[in-house]
């Protein structure tokens, strides 16, 4: 594992702020000086605050804090949150072994959705690759998208995930990916099958 | 990565619209059970039904965990029973009919298609012992649907057939008298019948088939209805073009789906994968009406002028959705209108806004003909062949498919309710304006020549 104290030529990097416009562009802009190429970059904006996580590699090993450093002089004293750490190709592990569902959930909101349904998803080493919340009034939907260990019996997992929805009052569901692309996109159908 | 919304319109179609497959269908050629000896012959095909189709139940019911989408129907179709009945008589027909009837219920199937014969040309020994053992077969059996082909565009109309095929109708009803002649309600007659239509009764597998093979139907109608509703309660005076692109954008996602189950199925029992059938088949529960759908678009009577035309918008609209999404488009692919299948269809026709001629209009347009029609049982032959010619005309002229399924039902006149129950439904006996004059034109038999439309070379 490397250490933050250890140069590395990619960083992680991530940027927290009150959302405005031409953030991304002073993100880019700090990355670009450094003469570094962002070769992963996920952007969104939850409640009014813009977040984005990406990965740049640099042309000579450098330290996350001295990038860190420098990408915070982009921004006025205070206004940004900015950390920095090598990237390490084997603690990523980008292809979590199983196979990608799609989990929704709906119902009226409360304390604790989040809390019960994680704990439920990581007790069967389920991955959580990303995870959605919107409101209309007092209704809230989740959309995630996971992998699913290979070994875990999807029948089994439903209903037990159907029971914990029930305890929350919830309406749930959790169905393979492929399902959402078929209906999505445009592609031939074959491919997603030929593709297990 | 998928979009939100996009996820959430298809859960919203799943949960909400009843999304479904509305059969997936395993064809099975039978060819090489045939033999001189039928006790033979009988438990060749048990043992081939059994092995093909073992676990064709249990990775639909899969399929339906995986992507929390039902596969309603799981059924076979075989190729024509008639290749196995040369040599035979009746009651080896009746034997091979009962060995698929048990076949179908060891592989947990509601249905088997296939007591097939195809007879537009010329008729040969096996295909009239098959027509005349039908009677006994569909009376002795449950799950076996049969078929017969009495006309094609490139060969015109087997009248003589058709003659044959009237009477046996009749018989057929008289046999399954108890049940209110529901045999007659699991045959169909065609004219240019498809090879790869998933959808029964009329499901087999033709010549030109894989060994093995899976076709799907897609989902119901209702999909369609709600989809409209919806429209329809964002802008209520879309216009029918706006209708029709509605119909055609929920067509892509339905055919999308069947293809994705079909091929998955067909993958994991390592068989070929042939078609989606992109008809829309209702059943008589509420919300899964084709009738609703026009209601829908504005025909607040079924029946009324205009109700062909919404006919025809649905079906292209339907088709030029699917066509985009598969290029595996197959079987019938259009609108059924099976009266007893569908609440509304079968309302209207008890109120007398739909009548039989206004139905055979419709099926100018879409698939399939006079289906689940109930007729008095006093009905004669001759009408019943006069019916199956008119619309055969309609098939062989336009160079599509249609079909007559016809049921007199014994003891009943005009206007009585008759219910099957389940998803072959209920309606009342209804009748041709005029049901008889034409008595000696249908006994003249012979042969409608194919139509000029035949010389396409």
């Amino acid at each position: 594992m490397l250490e933050s104290s250890q140069t590395a030529a990619r960083h992680v990097i991530s940027v927290l702020i009150a959302d405005r416009p031409g953030i991304l562009r002073d993100v880019t802009a700090a990355v670009t000086a450094l003469h570094g190429n962002i070769d992963g970059i996920r952007q969104t904006v939850v409640a009014g605050y813009f977040t984005v996580m990406l990965t740049a590699t640099f042309p000579e090993p450098c330290l996350a804090e001295d990038v860190r450093r420098r990408m915070q002089q982009a921004f006025a004293p205070g206004e940004a949150n900015i950390a920095a750490t090598p990237y390490d190709a084997d603690q990523a592990r980008a292809h979590y072994p199983g196979e990608r569902y799609v989990v929704t959930l709906t119902g009226i909101d409360h304390a604790g959705i989040l809390s019960a349904v994680t704990g439920f998803m990581a007790a069967r080493h389920i991955n959580i690759e990303d995870w959605n919340v919107s409101f209309e009034g007092n209704h809230v939907t989740h959309v995630a998208e996971v992998t699913v260990p290979l070994n875990l019996d999807i029948q089994q997992l439903q209903t037990e995930f159907r029971h914990l929805a029930e305890t929350l009052s919830l309406h749930a569901g959790i169905q393979h990916e492929n399902i959402f692309r078929a209906i999505s996109e445009v592609g031939p159908i074959k491919r997603l099958v030929t593709r297990r | 990565m998928i979009r939100t919304q996009e996820i959430l319109n298809t859960v919203r179609m799943l949960q909400e619209e009843n999304l479904d497959v509305r059969t997936v269908t395993m064809g099975i050629s039978l060819t090489d059970c045939a033999g001189p000896d039928i006790k033979a012959v009988c438990k060749a095909v048990h043992e081939k039904i059994c092995r093909k189709a073992a676990n064709l139940v249990r990775v639909c019911d899969e399929m339906t965990t995986r992507y929390g989408i039902p596969v309603v129907n799981k059924r076979l179709a075989i190729s024509p029973a008639s290749e196995l009945l040369g040599g035979h008589d009746q009651a080896g027909a009746v034997a091979l009919a009962k060995a698929l009837d048990q076949a179908a219920a060891d592989v947990k199937v509601d249905l088997l298609g296939g007591f097939t014969a195809l007879v537009h040309k010329g008729i040969t020994p096996a295909e009239k012992l098959l027509i005349e053992s039908l009677p006994a077969v569909l009376s002795s059996t449950k799950r076996v649907c049969a078929s017969i082909n009495i006309g094609t565009t490139k060969a015109g109309m087997n009248v003589d057939a058709i003659r044959l095929v009237g009477r046996t109708i009749l018989q057929i009803a008289e046999a399954t008298a108890d049940s209110q002649g529901f045999g007659a309600a699991k045959l169909v007659v065609f004219a240019n019948i498809p090879e790869d239509n998933p959808f029964m009764a009329g499901a087999y597998l033709g010549a030109g088939e894989p060994e093995t093979v899976i076709n799907v139907g897609v989902s119901g109608p209702g999909v369609v209805k709600r989809a409209l509703d919806r429209l329809l309660e964002i802008s209520p005076d879309a216009t029918l073009d706006e209708i029709a692109e509605e119909v055609k954008h929920t067509a892509f996602r339905v055919t999308r789906t069947g293809e994705l189950i079909g091929r998955e199925v067909a993958e994991r029992l390592g068989v070929q994968f042939g078609v989606v059938d992109l008809s829309l088949a209702p059943t008589p529960r509420v919300g899964d009406s084709i009738g609703e759908i026009y209601q829908t678009m504005g025909i607040r009577k079924l029946g009324a002028p205009g109700t062909t035309a919404a006919v025809a918008l649905l079906n292209d609209a339907v088709k030029k959705g699917g066509a985009f999404a598969s290029s595996a488009v197959g079987g019938l692919s259009g609108a059924f209108i099976p009266v007893m299948e569908d609440h509304a269809l079968a309302k209207a026709m008890t109120d007398g806004t739909l009548t039989l001629e206004k139905l055979e209009a419709m099926t100018a347009v879409c698939s399939v003909g006079l289906d689940m029609i109930l007729l008095p049982g006093a009905t004669s032959a001759e009408t019943l062949c006069g019916m199956i010619m008119d619309e055969a005309a309609i098939g062989i002229i336009n160079r599509k498919t249609t079909a007559c399924r016809l049921i007199p039902v014994p003891g009943k006149k005009l206007g009585d309710f008759v219910d099957f129950g389940g998803l072959f439904g209920s309606g009342t006996i209804c009748q041709v304006t005029c049901p008889d004059g034409a008595e000696t034109f249908v006994n003249r038999g012979g042969h409608v020549p194919a139509p000029i439309q035949s010389l396409t070379n």
